[in-house]
C-alpha cells in the first residue's frame, strides 16, 4: 500500500470541491465504506494519490421520500437498507438484496452507492434497482445530472462517472413505488459468495385481465455490467399470467444474457441459473403482488 | 456404564489393561465431564499465544520468491533489481542455502525437498529465493523484482497418467529418510513417479471374482483440496547463545522438527529448541517442516532473527489433500455377501512426497472397508505429479477410501434391492474376525455404529422423497482408521511443593482441546480438580518427545503418557508417605492435595515435601512413556498380525433435498457417529464429529482447488469457499459410541478425524436416493450434479 492525501468533507458539496481540486493532477479515489476501495488499496498496482472521505457526509445519509421517489443517499449502508421501514414496507427485494451481501460486518460498513459505483457484474445491489428503473443523481462541478442506472454502467468495473464526479443520491421513480420485486441470487454456498447469477423481475398485476404490466426483468454476472433481459419483458407485456408465461420468460431470458466460463460455472450452468432465476424471481414477485393486492 | 462380553482376549501389550470390573466400577470426578476448556477464555480475549503474532527485536521478515512453471530447470536467478530496493537485507537462493547446508534436502518419508529449489523446480508455487527485510511491504515488492529465468521440461499432473511409461520424470532419484519405523520399508527408486506401491493381499481374489455371482466395478475420484486453516503457516527462528537455535513455529510436530532441522544442519539435537503455541487450526498442514528450515537457514545465514509467516494464497502451494483416484471392483454372492474386492488406488502426491507414503499405505490397508471379506487384494501407489505437494489431511486420506467403498456399497445394495443398512449389517467385520491385514478386530464397535445411525435416521420409517422441482432422499455410510503405530508419547508431571502440577508434553493444542483433556486424565489420576492444572506448551527444551499431534494419537498415546506419569507423581507421593506413616502404600490414598490413610491419618502437601525435603518446597517428577506394540508388515502382503493399537469406526447419515432445476443439494440433516472408547471430555469429542462432519461438508459439496497448467486459479478465500455458519446443516448432532477401549487412558480412543470418515458417501448415497443419480467424482457441486442429472434425462447441458 503506497501513501496518499486523505480528506474527510462533510458533505457533498465539499467532496465534489475536493474532487475538482484533485482530479485533474492526481488520481483520486472516493471512499464510502471501504470494502471494495481498500482491497483495492492493498492489492492495485495503481493507488490513488488522493482519497476522499464521504462516510461522513451529511446529505448523502438519508432513505427519504421526495416528490421523484425514493431516494436513497450514496453513503446508506446495506445494513441501513435491511434496516429502513420504508424499503421493507415498499421494496422487500431491496432489503433482500441487501441482506446477501457479503458479512454482518461489510454490510455495516458498504454502502449501495459504493456497490455500484464499483460495478462488477455480479453485484448483489444492482439487478433489484435496475428492474426498477432506478435513477443515478450524480453530483459533479456543474451541479446534479441524473442518468438512468442501465446507462451508469458502461462494462466491468466501468461506470459513466467522470473523474470531478460523485455518486450523490439512488432515486426509485415515484411511478414504481411499491412496485412488486422479488430478488434471487445464487451462490457457490450460502453466505459470502459471489452470485453466479443473480435476477430480480418487477412487474405491475392488471387484475382485471390477469396480466402482466410493465414487467422488467434484471440480470447480474451474465454479462459485462448488469444487464435488463429486454426480449423477456418484451414477451411478458400484456400477456395473461401463468406458470407457463414465466418458464418461457425464462427461457427467452437466457438469450439475453451473455455468461462466461470461470472456475465458478461454466456459460452451459449459468445460461441454465438465468432461466430458472427469471422463472422464479417472476414467480416471487407474482407472490408479493397477490399478497399486497 | 456397561463393558461388551465381547472382548477378546487382550493382545500382547506393554499396558496391562486394569481389570474390568475395576472399570466398571469406577467413580471418576475429571474424566468423563464436558469441561469447558482451559483456554476459552484466553482465546476470546485475546491473550492466548499464536505464533503468527510474535515479533523479535531486530526481526527480518522473509518473503519467498515462487516458481512460475510447473516443471523447469532453473537457468539463472537474478536478484540485483531486489536488492536495489531500499531496505532489503539480503536475498537468499538455493545456493547460498547449499554453502550452510550442503545437502539441503528435507521429507519424512523421502529427502525429496530442497529448502530451497535447487537447478529444478518441480510445481508452480515452489519456493526459489527468499527475500529478507526489515520491512515487509518492502519484501514483498523486492520478491516480485527477482527474475528467474526457467527451462521449461514437460509436465504431469494425472496421477493416473504419472505411472504410465514415457510420462515425464519429476524426481531422478529417490532417497529414503529412515526417520519413522513405519516407513522404513520405502526403498531407494529412480526413473518412476511412483514413490511406493503398497500391497495388501487376502485369500485369493481371482478365486473370489471367479466364483462370485456378481461382479460391480467402477472408479471413483477426488479432487485436490486444503486445510484452509485460519492461522497461516509460520515460523521464526532466532540465534540461541554462540551455538544454539531457537525456533518458534506453528507446528503440530516440534519433536521432529528439532530432529529433522538438527540433521540438516549437522547438529546434535540439544542445540535447536522448538516450541509452539496454541495454532489456529492445522488438519495436517503444519507437519514435519514446512518453513522451519528455511527460516532456520536464512537466521543462520544472516545471524539475525528472521521470521516467514505464508499469507492465505500460499497455503495453496505449501500443502493440500491428496487427489485420489481409486477403482474398485466387487465380487459378491446371491446372498448380499461380499466375497471378493480389489482396490487399486493413484494417490496424487504432487511434487514432494511430504507424507504421501504413508497416507498411501496407511488409507490403503483399509480400503476393503470395514467388512468381512475373504478375498481382498489392494494395491496403492504413490504418485509423484507437478502439483503441490500434497501431504495429511484430517483422516490421511481415509475420506478419499471411503467414498469410494461406500458409494459402491450402495451402488451394489441398490442393484441387488437390498437396503443399504442391511446390507452392510450382512457384511461388517465382527470383533475376533481377520482384516485384510491379518490383524484381528478388536474394540470395534461397528454394530453399535450402525444402530445409532438407524436409530438417529429412523431408518425403518418410510420417507417421504418429495415432489415438484426439490426431491428429498437419505443414505448413509460407514468408514474405518487404523491408528497410527508404531508411535511414542513422553509425558511429564511435575507436583509442586503446594500441591499444584504442571503436565510437560508435547502435545499441540492446535484447537482440538488436548490441554483440557490432559488436564482431566491427569487430574482424574491424582485426585485433583482439571482447572488446576497447567500444560506446558510444547518447548523441546522442556517438554519431552512426543512422535507429533497428528492421526487421532494424542489421546490414547499422549493420554496414555500423562496417566502413566501422573501415577507416577501420585506412587512416589504415597512411598513419602507410607514411609513417614509406616504404613503400607496400599492403605493410602493421595486426593486434594493431600494423602490419607484408611485409618484416617493424613498427610497435606507441606507434611509430604518437609518428610521428602526437609523443607516446605520441592518438587515430585512422575513421567510416562507409551509405546503401544506394532509389528510389521510383510512388505509383498501386507499382512501382520499387530498393524494398529485401535480402530476409529465413524458412521454418517445425511437426508438431503436437491433442486432438480439448479443441482444445488441442501443438506437438512447430518448425523455423525464416532466409536470413541470413552470419551475423557462428551462436549469436546462431540465438537470434534461436528467440526469434522462441517469440514468435509465443504470438501463435499463445494471445495475444490481448481488448476490451470499446474497454476492454482482460487487460492484465496474469495475464490476457495469453505462452509460458513450459513451452510451448516439446520439438524446437525453428533452421537458418541462408548465403549471402554481396554488399553485407552480411561478407555478412550481418538476422535479428531472420526467424523470426516463417512460424510462424502452418505450425501452422495442420499443424492442418488432422491433422484438416481450416481455421481463418482468429488466435489457434488451444483452444476456436476445438474450435469448429472442432465445426462440421465438425455439433455445434456451445453458445456460452454
Amino acid at each position: 500500500m503506497r501513501t496518499f492525501e486523505f480528506f474527510a468533507v462533510k458533505d457533498s458539496h465539499d467532496a465534489v470541491a475536493v474532487l475538482a481540486k484533485h482530479s485533474v493532477s492526481s488520481k483520486v479515489r472516493v471512499i464510502a465504506g471501504g470494502t471494495d476501495l481498500l482491497a483495492e488499496l492493498k492489492f492495485s498496482p495503481q493507488s490513488p494519490n488522493v482519497v476522499v472521505d464521504i462516510s461522513r457526509a451529511e446529505d448523502l445519509k438519508s432513505i427519504t421520500l421526495t416528490d421523484d421517489g425514493l431516494s436513497i443517499g450514496a453513503v446508506v449502508t446495506h445494513s441501513q437498507i435491511m434496516q429502513s421501514p420504508i424499503i421493507r414496507e415498499m421494496f422487500p427485494a431491496l432489503a433482500n438484496a441487501a441482506h446477501v451481501i457479503g458479512a454482518v460486518q461489510t454490510r455495516n460498513l458498504g454502502t449501495l452507492g459504493g456497490n455500484l459505483v464499483t460495478a462488477v457484474p455480479s453485484m448483489d445491489g444492482g439487478p433489484t434497482l435496475m428492474a426498477l428503473e432506478a435513477i443515478i443523481s450524480i453530483a459533479g462541478p456543474d451541479g446534479r445530472r441524473q442518468v438512468p442506472l442501465n446507462e451508469f454502467f458502461v462494462g466491468p468495473r466501468k461506470t459513466v462517472l467522470k473523474a470531478d464526479e460523485l455518486l450523490a443520491e439512488i432515486i426509485i421513480p415515484r411511478r414504481n413505488l411499491g412496485k412488486p420485486t422479488h430478488f434471487l441470487k445464487f451462490g457457490l454456498r450460502k453466505g459470502q459468495a459471489l452470485a453466479l447469477v443473480n435476477a430480480a423481475a418487477s412487474f405491475w398485476v392488471d387484475w382485471e385481465k390477469h396480466t402482466f404490466v410493465a414487467p422488467r426483468i434484471a440480470l447480474g454476472a451474465v454479462a459485462p455490467k448488469v444487464i435488463r433481459a429486454l426480449q423477456a419483458e418484451a414477451y411478458l407485456e400484456g400477456r395473461e399470467i401463468t406458470p407457463e408465461a414465466m418458464a418461457e420468460a425464462g427461457r427467452i431470458a437466457i438469450g439475453d444474457a451473455k455468461p462466461i466460463s470461470d472456475f465458478r460455472a461454466s456459460a452451459g450452468y449459468r445460461r441454465n441459473l438465468v432461466g430458472v432465476l427469471t422463472k422464479r424471481a417472476l414467480e416471487g414477485a407474482y407472490a408479493l403482488a397477490q399478497a399486497k393486492r | 456404564m456397561t463393558i461388551p462380553a465381547r472382548f477378546t482376549e487382550p493382545a500382547d501389550t506393554t499396558v496391562e489393561a486394569p481389570p474390568k470390573a475395576k472399570r466398571k466400577a469406577a467413580v471418576r470426578r475429571e474424566v468423563g465431564r464436558s469441561i469447558p476448556r482451559l483456554e476459552s477464555h484466553a482465546k476470546v480475549d485475546g491473550s492466548a499465544e499464536y505464533i503468527y503474532h510474535l515479533r523479535l527485536p531486530g526481526m527480518l521478515q522473509g518473503k519467498i520468491c515462487r516458481s512460475t512453471v510447473p516443471h523447469g530447470r532453473i537457468v539463472r536467478i537474478d536478484a540485483s533489481a531486489a536488492l536495489a530496493i531500499e531496505g532489503v537485507h539480503a536475498v537468499i537462493t538455493g545456493e547460498d542455502i547449499r554453502t550452510l547446508i550442503p545437502d539441503p534436502y528435507y521429507g519424512p518419508a523421502f529427502h525429496d525437498q530442497p529448502i530451497l529449489a535447487i537447478g529444478k523446480v518441480r510445481y508452480v508455487g515452489e519456493p526459489v529465493a527468499v527475500v529478507l527485510a526489515a520491512d515487509l511491504h518492502v519484501a514483498e515488492e523486492a520478491a516480485d523484482q527477482v527474475v528467474v529465468e526457467y527451462e521449461p521440461l514437460e509436465p504431469v499432473f494425472d496421477e493416473v497418467a504419472a505411472t504410465k511409461p514415457g510420462a515425464p520424470i519429476i524426481h531422478d532419484s529417490l532417497r529414503p529418510a529412515g526417520m519413522f519405523p513405519d516407513l522404513q520399508y520405502l526403498k531407494g527408486r529412480s526413473g518412476t513417479n511412483v514413490a511406493l506401491d503398497a500391497r495388501v493381499l487376502h485369500g485369493d481374489v481371482e478365486k473370489g471374482f471367479a466364483e462370485a455371482d456378481q461382479v460391480f466395478e467402477n472408479v471413483f475420484r477426488s479432487r485436490k483440496v486444503v486445510h484452509a486453516t485460519f492461522e497461516p503457516t509460520v515460523s521464526l527462528a532466532e540465534l540461541n547463545g554462540s551455538n544454539g537455535l531457537t525456533i518458534h513455529t506453528s507446528s503440530q510436530s516440534p519433536s521432529y522438527v528439532r530432529a529433522e532441522v538438527s540433521r540438516l544442519l549437522g547438529w546434535p539435537e540439544n542445540r535447536v529448541r522448538v516450541r509452539t503455541a496454541f495454532l489456529g487450526g492445522s488438519f495436517g498442514a503444519k507437519l514435519y517442516i514446512k518453513l522451519e528450515a528455511l527460516v532456520a537457514a536464512c537466521a543462520l545465514l544472516v545471524r539475525k532473527p528472521v521470521r516467514i509467516g505464508l499469507t492465505m494464497e500460499e497455503e495453496f502451494y505449501t500443502i493440500t489433500k491428496h487427489g485420489a483416484t481409486v477403482r474398485i471392483k466387487t465380487g459378491m454372492a446371491k446372498d448380499g455377501r461380499i466375497v471378493a474386492r480389489e482396490v487399486e488406488t493413484w494417490w496424487n502426491g504432487g511434487a514432494y512426497a511430504d507424507i504421501g507414503p504413508r497416507v498411501s499405505q496407511k488409507s490403503g490397508f483399509t480400503a476393503a472397508g470395514p467388512y468381512d471379506i475373504e478375498n481382498v487384494s489392494l494395491i496403492n501407489y504413490a504418485v509423484y505429479t507437478n502439483d503441490p505437494p500434497a501431504g495429511a489431511l484430517r483422516g490421511f486420506g481415509i475420506s478419499q477410501i471411503v467414498w469410494a467403498y461406500e458409494c459402491q456399497n450402495d451402488i451394489i445394495a441398490r442393484s441387488l434391492g437390498i437396503d443399504p443398512l442391511e446390507f452392510r449389517r450382512r457384511n461388517i467385520l465382527h470383533d475376533g474376525r481377520p482384516h485384510a491385514t491379518g490383524t484381528i478386530m478388536t474394540n470395534a464397535e461397528i454394530d453399535e455404529v450402525l444402530d445409532r445411525l438407524s436409530d438417529r435416521m429412523h431408518w425403518d420409517v418410510l420417507f417421504d422423497h418429495g415432489s415438484g422441482p426439490v426431491r428429498r432422499g437419505r443414505g448413509l455410510a460407514i468408514g474405518f482408521k487404523a491408528c497410527i503405530a508404531p508411535t511414542t508419547s513422553v509425558a511429564v508431571v511435575n507436583v509442586y511443593g503446594d500441591g499444584s502440577c504442571c503436565v510437560s508434553c508435547s502435545t499441540v493444542d492446535m484447537g482440538q482441546g488436548s490441554d483440557t483433556a490432559m488436564a482431566q486424565i491427569a487430574a482424574e489420576t491424582l485426585g485433583i480438580s482439571t482447572e488446576t492444572v497447567r500444560v506446558i506448551h510444547p518447548d523441546t527444551d522442556v517438554t519431552p518427545y512426543d512422535m507429533a499431534t497428528l492421526g487421532s494419537r494424542s489421546t490414547y498415546h499422549m493420554g496414555n503418557a500423562v496417566r502413566l506419569a501422573a501415577e507416577d507423581a501420585r506412587a512416589q507421593l504415597l512411598r513419602i508417605a507410607a514411609a513417614t506413616l509406616q504404613t503400607d502404600i496400599e492403605e493410602l490414598e493421595y486426593r486434594d492435595g493431600a494423602v490419607i490413610s484408611r485409618s484416617g491419618a493424613r498427610m497435606t502437601m507441606r507434611g509430604l515435601m518437609l518428610a521428602r525435603f526437609g523443607m516446605q518446597a520441592g518438587t515430585v517428577i512422575g513421567m510416562g512413556t507409551f509405546t503401544p506394540p506394532y509389528t510389521k508388515p510383510d512388505p509383498r502382503t501386507g499382512q501382520s498380525p499387530q498393524i494398529t493399537p485401535y480402530w476409529m469406526l465413524a458412521g454418517a447419515a445425511a437426508e438431503i433435498e436437491v433442486d432438480t432445476e439448479t443441482g444445488r443439494i441442501r443438506v437438512t440433516k447430518l448425523v455423525n457417529v464416532g466409536d470413541v472408547g470413552c470419551a475423557i471430555n462428551p462436549a469436546i469429542a462431540k465438537r470434534q464429529l461436528n467440526g469434522a462432519g462441517t469440514m468435509q461438508l465443504g470438501f463435499t459439496l463445494f471445495e475444490e482447488m481448481r488448476f490451470n497448467e499446474g497454476q492454482v486459479i482460487n487460492a484465496s478465500l474469495a475464490d476457495y469457499k469453505i462452509p460458513g455458519m450459513l451452510d451448516v446443516p439446520e439438524d446437525l448432532s453428533a452421537e458418541l459410541v462408548e465403549f471402554p477401549h481396554e488399553h485407552g487412558p480411561f478407555g478412550a480412543k481418538g476422535v479428531g478425524e472420526t467424523g470426516m470418515f463417512s460424510v462424502s458417501p452418505a450425501i452422495a448415497n442420499a443424492l442418488c436416493d432422491a433422484i438416481g443419480v450416481r455421481i463418482m467424482e468429488l466435489p457434488l457441486t451444483p452444476e456436476r450434479v445438474l450435469r448429472a442429472i442432465r445426462e440421465s434425462e438425455n439433455r445434456p447441458l451445453e458445456s460452454e
